[in-house]
């Protein structure tokens, strides 16, 4: 087994921790050594971006979390011999590449006068990690038994407190895996909110923008650093609060 | 006072061309242990759920404590149910299990605690070592007695149980048979209690209804149900049965074994002979004597089973004597009141 682990370890350290080294090693100023691109990249000016992320990630997770919280349901307690089929048409849109599902999105949004809004980038994104919600929410709450939504009822507890006292608290390791799934790719999402956002910048495509278009490798490895920064303190944070969850 | 806690009046209930129940009618009396047993497919869960108000049924009524009930919802019944596959929550303790009922009815966290421990005693488990364990920390039987202790807490009506020792091997659920009867008698709770096993239905019941194709063959005690089956279906599910088919003559009934002597003659023709194994007597015994040939021979520990076959009919008796073996003539006989005549 030890063997056998060689090739993924290797595959990790050569595409993902040197890489990750090299931009950290950017973002001090390499070849020189200096933390001014910190300091710059922490102005107000350059932090209101963070901000704007963090907006839209926060609105994508709250939206496909209430909107995939009854399909998944649906489909784990109600759906019987139509489960399969419902799953794979929530998968499916995946085997279309994401740029193709975002043109197509443009292609609705642009005749109803939405397109380059803050509302086209969250309706885009919410169509983007709706599954992501889905699956795992699917997961936990297909373990949920029927008997034990009647032993509820039977106990005095009527559907809306059954819902609050049995299936909710079940489903909370799908909850807790679902905003992860989301929030996480979605706070440095740079495809859709540069394809519909127009002049709306997010921390994604600035460091797209800060990459590829001004070659300025230094400041677009700081900021990169910095999100990764906190996207780990969030995570230890909320791991902590949502407490010691068998995922 | 009510004298009846269920009471079913000309129930039906049917999913799509299949009828489940089929006008069904009977009264539980308070305090007694009822039991509805049949094969599985017979309807019995079916109509612990239309009890339970999981369903509602198309036709007839059903009343709780006097009260009709057909179309109230299961919150509102007051009555509790130990599921097949128990239905704890896993996400709370046992503590917080059999409160649940109990904290839905807003009842002071004080006197759910006294109310917690009672029912954990009540089925054996010691509250202060228990209260706090998860309900995958539990065995098998201990899970059972979460489940029941569950649901007495809210002090229902009556106690439904589905099938609940079916999971458990052998011995622990000999052992909860008794259980559940001493806890009956505890309580002086009203418990219906559905199963597919005769022993269970036959150890623990004041009262038993055999249900076969979503109909009712027969309510008896126990006892009335085994000596004297109301039709050929409960006899052949209740214990062992040898049937000998016959035509009735004057006196007597002529069958494949010769003529043989019954008791109550009945006016119909053609009929079915029932005889238990255990009635059947190895020597020249009572009214009916025949001789036979024993094909096989089980050994029972304290009895033994034989196949005799008799003129081409096999009959099957249950002895406690030794000494048998196969091949060998003997002669069996009964006294004519044990047999059964069934129409055919």
């Amino acid at each position: 087994m030890k063997k056998l682990a060689i090739p993924g370890v290797v595959y990790l350290l050569v595409l993902f921790y040197l890489p990750f080294f090299i931009v950290v090693l950017y973002s001090l100023g390499f070849p020189n050594f200096t933390l001014e691109f910190y300091a710059e990249v922490l102005d107000p000016w350059f932090f209101k971006f963070f901000l704007n992320s963090l907006l839209i990630a926060t609105i994508t997770t709250v939206l496909c979390l209430v909107l995939a919280y009854p399909v998944a349901y649906y489909i784990a307690l109600r759906a019987q011999r139509w489960k399969n089929l419902l799953l794979v048409l929530i998968i499916l849109p995946f085997w279309i590449s994401l740029l193709l599902r975002t043109y197509a999105v443009m292609v609705i949004l642009t005749p109803l006068g939405l397109m380059f809004t803050f509302t086209a980038v969250v309706i885009g994104m919410v169509y983007d990690y709706f599954p992501f919600m889905v699956l795992p929410l699917y997961a936990s709450l297909e373990k949920l038994k029927r008997s034990q939504l009647e032993a509820s009822y039977i106990l005095g507890a009527s559907p809306l407190k059954t819902f609050l006292k049995v299936t909710l608290p079940h489903s909370k390791p799908g909850i807790v895996a679902g905003i992860m799934l989301v929030f996480i790719p979605s706070f440095g999402e740079f495809v859709v909110p540069s394809m519909l956002g127009g002049t709306y910048v997010t921390i994604g495509t600035l460091t797209w923008d800060l990459f590829l278009r001004y070659h300025d490798w230094w400041r677009g490895s700081a900021i990169s650093v910095i999100y990764m920064a906190i996207v780990l303190i969030a995570i230890a944070i909320y791991m902590k609060k949502a407490g010691r969850i068998e995922l | 006072m009510v004298e009846f806690a269920v009471e079913l009046d000309g129930v039906s209930k049917r999913y799509g061309d299949f009828e489940a129940v089929k006008e069904v009618s009977f009264s539980i009396r308070k305090g007694e242990f009822f039991s509805i047993l049949g094969p599985s497919g017979s309807g019995k869960t079916t109509l612990l759920r239309l009890i339970a108000g999981l369903i509602f049924p198309d036709k007839g009524t059903i009343k709780l404590m006097g009260k009709d009930c057909t179309f109230l919802p299961p919150y509102k019944r007051n009555i509790g149910m130990v599921f097949q596959d128990l239905a704890l929550f896993p996400h709370l303790n046992v503590f917080d299990n059999v409160a649940y009922g109990l904290r839905i009815r807003k009842m002071p966290e004080n006197e759910i605690k006294r109310k917690v421990y009672e029912c954990l005693e009540i089925v054996n488990l010691d509250a202060r070592v228990f209260s706090k364990r998860k309900i995958n920390q539990l065995s098998g039987g201990q899970q059972q007695r979460v489940a029941i202790a569950r649901a007495l807490a809210i002090e229902p009506s009556v106690l439904l149980l589905d099938e609940p020792l079916g999971s458990l091997d052998l011995k622990l659920r000999q052992h909860m048979m008794l259980e559940l009867k001493r806890i009956q008698r505890d309580v002086k709770i009203t418990f219906v209690y559905v199963t597919h096993d005769q022993s269970e239905a036959l150890i623990m019941s004041d009262k038993v209804a055999v249900i076969n194709h979503g109909k009712i063959e027969q309510i008896g005690t126990p006892m009335e149900i085994y000596e004297k089956p109301a039709t050929k279906f409960v006899a052949e599910f209740i214990g062992e049965m040898n049937f000998i088919p016959a035509e009735i003559c004057e006196d007597c009934a002529i069958s494949e074994l010769g003529r043989i002597k019954v008791s109550g003659l009945n006016g119909s023709k053609k009929v079915l002979i029932g005889i238990r194994p255990e009635r059947i007597k190895v020597g020249a015994i009572g009214d009916n004597t025949f001789r036979g040939k024993i094909e096989e021979i089980v050994y029972l520990g304290g009895f033994v089973k034989l196949d005799v076959n008799v003129n081409g009919v096999r009959i099957k008796c249950i002895t406690s004597a030794n000494g048998f073996r196969e091949g060998e003539t003997i002669e069996i006989g009964w006294r004519a009141e044990e047999a059964i005549i069934f129409e055919a």
